[in-house]
């Protein structure tokens, strides 16, 4: 028996498909185009037969039906890189050196308002610049605020680039010397 | 409900099991898996079926088609080539010849207890 899909199954097929091309991210984008056609197709017919919540149930583990797409591009366990953890990190890297520098610089405030509460001029805080990070600059006018520029260094983006090495496993782009 | 299987030992089989099912006749994913669980293969979840089917155009096993359907899009169609058939009838022969072996081994009757060691192994 054909069922006909209604909108809200056609939803939920694409909420599936749109899942494992999330965790099949590593492989490139033609090759996800067509994983997710055939899958939406077999995913349509299994709807149409026992219903989308039956073929969704079927289709197991999403975790695992990636791992085998992956597994069946590459070959398993082939030493590929993982784009899609190296934007992780770079992304988890960059918000962690806007927070450090975020704090730093209101520590930095506080710290010429608490040493002199009626302060006038240009202060700068360049001792983390050495280690790659921001160098703070502020301006008080009688302890009050009135400017604050904060300059990411060249030396911070080696942060994210090694977040988006180590974590997207780079090195494995370099081919193995033979034994 | 038949008895169920191993999914460890069905992985290795689920390649040759697919090529002996498109050798019979030519099948897109999802009437594959229904033809395994017509088989009694129930624990095979479609998402294993659909990654093997990539697997085996990707080693140039199976070769594929589209052919509209009335009901759908155009469906993907699979069928053996030569390599394909060739592997199958290597898993046959590998798979026939393992359980030859395995076979008699474990359906003969399981004694109530272990003889003890031979004397030769006694100090």
């Amino acid at each position: 028996m054909n069922r006909r899909l209604t909108l809200m199954d056609r939803l939920r097929i694409e909420r599936v498909l749109w899942t494992v091309d999330l965790l099949t991210y590593d492989i490139r984008t033609g090759g996800r185009r067509t994983i997710r056609r055939d899958l939406r197709t077999n995913l349509r017919a299994a709807a149409g037969e026992a219903g989308v919540g039956e073929a969704i149930r079927q289709l197991g583990s999403l975790r695992q039906l990636a791992r085998g797409y992956v597994d069946a591009q590459y070959g398993d366990g082939a030493r590929r890189p993982r784009w899609m953890g190296g934007l992780w990190w770079a992304f988890v890297c960059a918000i962690l050196l806007v927070a450090i520098t975020g704090i730093g610089a209101a520590a930095f405030r506080a710290g010429v308002q608490a040493a002199n509460p009626g302060a006038t001029g240009t202060y700068v805080w360049n001792q983390v610049s050495g280690v790659g990070l921001s160098t703070v600059t502020i301006s008080l006018a009688h302890g009050q605020p009135v400017r604050a520029e904060i300059t990411l260094p060249f030396g911070s983006m080696l942060y994210v680039a090694a977040a988006v090495i180590l974590g997207g496993r780079l090195w494995r782009l370099v081919p193995r010397r033979r034994a | 409900m038949g008895p169920t299987h191993d999914p460890q030992l069905l992985k290795g089989l689920l390649s040759p099991l697919l090529l002996r099912l498109l050798a019979e006749q030519e099948s897109y994913g999802y009437e594959l898996a229904q033809r395994l669980r017509a088989l009694g293969l129930s624990e095979i979840p479609d998402g294993t079926v659909y990654p093997a089917l990539a697997r085996l155009e990707r080693e140039g096993r199976v070769s594929s088609r589209l052919v509209s359907s009335r009901s759908g899009p155009a469906r993907k169609y699979y069928r053996p080539t030569p390599a394909g058939y060739a592997a199958l009838a290597q898993a046959a022969g590998d798979w026939l010849s393992l359980a030859a072996v395995v076979t008699p081994a474990l359906s003969s009757s399981v004694p109530r207890q272990p003889l003890p060691p031979s004397e030769e192994d006694l100090p």
